[in-house]
């Protein structure tokens, strides 16, 4: 017994350092389960406060990209308006499932691997885990997060993010995944190699939650990456074809991975919308 | 002794918020960062105890990690190079070290040769950053990627982290 406490506390700077590293280990591994104390709420709220009033002192600089932007959007929605005046039914006006909030992007980081922002809206103005966030130009990514103030966005650019996204002009489904290498670049899996992409087929969202409504823009198809065509594999076979008892065929992947530019510049990000799905709850009970 | 303190506390407030609300915003070729917030274990008193120092970066991690909205990466990475400073510290100035911290840093900046300096800071930020990455992605899908990222990183706090200390010695004499 004596030995034992003599060698801990011979090497007590290393004990420390174990304690201590378990302590920060067990904090990154169950980094959901301790989002939710109050501790780190309050503490994280410091943070946010700080950050956006330094913000405000930056804001003034981009005032002009700010406001061509917004003009530019105003033009889009104007355009809209007249084409949905043109043929209005009464029953898209009982119908409506998606609304959007305003909110303003504080902090957003793109260095690391799983990048997150961090909006000035949180649970006092609605918004909950799982909601869609958009920007006038594409997507940008889902909450996962919030307080009372603030919540924190998982970017397009995480690693863990998952988007369902479909071709606009094939209509075939796929997932949308950052590969962790550039900003302006995502990567869309799954889709099936009958699907016939050409370079330049825009991408939207697919609609098969209800985090994203229908068609919003993502971003073109820029590069079609891993195409092995079935016409192009050769079979070869040597030897006598009875005593073969299977054909090793080699289709490697019968799907695609097609690397899309993104529309959004995640670079300045600065009015973004909130879109809050009105039938959820119906639409979970469902699935369940 | 409380002067000391009271120098640690002053760096490390301006050091989380220099960050925090500048350098984490960089973006250098879009995703490298540089970590200036490394100055502060690397020009941290020799004279204070292992264990209160390995207390102190590890709540300087926290603070950290309050900025970039993650938990426990910034911790670990920080509280991992306070504990092994004192290792690369005898490593790279052999008999010069003092564990005692009698030797200012001026006197480390000054009376060293390059390659010990160069040696000292570069094997403290790319200890971090591995360390840091490594624990953001958690996957072997990425550790090329993760390879890539801390040596241009690295490249980049190196220049970074060297100037401020250049700068903090002009200010002390």
């Amino acid at each position: 017994m004596q030995q034992i406490i003599d060698f801990i506390i011979r090497k007590k700077d290393v004990v420390v350092y174990l304690i201590l590293l378990i302590f920060s280990l067990t904090l990154v591994f169950n980094s959901n389960y301790f989002h939710k104390s109050k501790v780190l709420i309050f503490s994280n709220s410091i943070a946010n406060y700080s950050t956006e009033n330094f913000n405000y002192l930056n804001e003034y600089f981009e005032l002009k990209k700010i406001n061509s932007s917004l003009l530019e959007e105003n033009l889009v929605l104007k355009n809209q308006l007249e084409k949905i005046n043109k043929n209005i039914s009464l029953d898209s006006l009982t119908n409506i499932n998606f609304s959007y909030k305003n909110a303003k992007v504080i902090s957003n980081n793109l260095s690391s691997f799983k990048n997150r922002l961090v909006i000035n809206k949180g649970i006092k103005d609605g918004l909950k885990n799982e909601m869609g966030v958009i920007n006038s130009t594409g997507i940008v990514g889902i909450i996962n997060r919030t307080s009372k103030n603030y919540s924190s966005v998982m970017s397009v650019l995480n690693i863990d993010t998952k988007i369902n996204a479909k071709v606009k002009r094939t209509s075939h489904f796929g997932t949308l995944e950052w590969n962790g290498r550039r900003t302006s670049y995502l990567v869309l899996n799954d889709i099936p190699e009958t699907a016939n992409i050409k370079v330049g087929d825009s991408i939207i969202t697919g609609g098969m939650s209800l985090i994203f409504p229908e068609g919003i823009n993502i971003g073109v198809v820029s590069e079609i990456l891993n195409q092995n065509k079935i016409s192009d594999t050769v079979v070869r076979f040597k030897g006598n074809i009875d005593e073969a008892k299977y054909l090793d065929f080699d289709f490697k992947e019968n799907y695609l991975t097609v690397k899309v530019k993104l529309h959004t510049d995640m670079n300045n990000l600065n009015n973004v919308y909130v879109i809050e799905s009105l039938n959820r709850e119906e639409f979970q009970k469902i699935k369940k | 002794m409380v002067s000391i303190y009271l120098l640690i506390l002053k760096r490390f407030i301006f050091l989380v918020l220099i960050q925090g609300l500048i350098f984490n915003n960089f973006d250098f070729f879009d995703i490298y960062d540089p970590y200036v917030c490394l100055v502060f274990i690397i020009t941290f008193p020799v004279k204070v105890n292992k264990i209160t120092f390995m207390i102190i970066s590890f709540v300087f991690g926290f603070a950290l990690d309050l900025y970039t909205n993650t938990l426990g990466i910034n911790t670990a990475a920080c509280l991992s190079i306070a504990f092994l400073r004192s290792y690369i510290l005898n490593f790279v100035f052999g008999s010069f070290y003092d564990p005692h911290g009698i030797k200012l840093m001026k006197n480390y900046v000054i009376e060293s040769t390059f390659s010990q300096k160069f040696l000292y800071i570069s094997s403290i930020i790319l200890i971090h950053h591995l360390i840091l990455f490594s624990l953001e992605t958690f996957s072997f899908e990425f550790i090329s990627l993760i390879i890539i990222k801390t040596v241009i990183t690295s490249i980049i706090s190196l220049i970074f982290c060297a100037t401020f200390i250049y700068i903090m010695i002009e200010n002390e004499k």
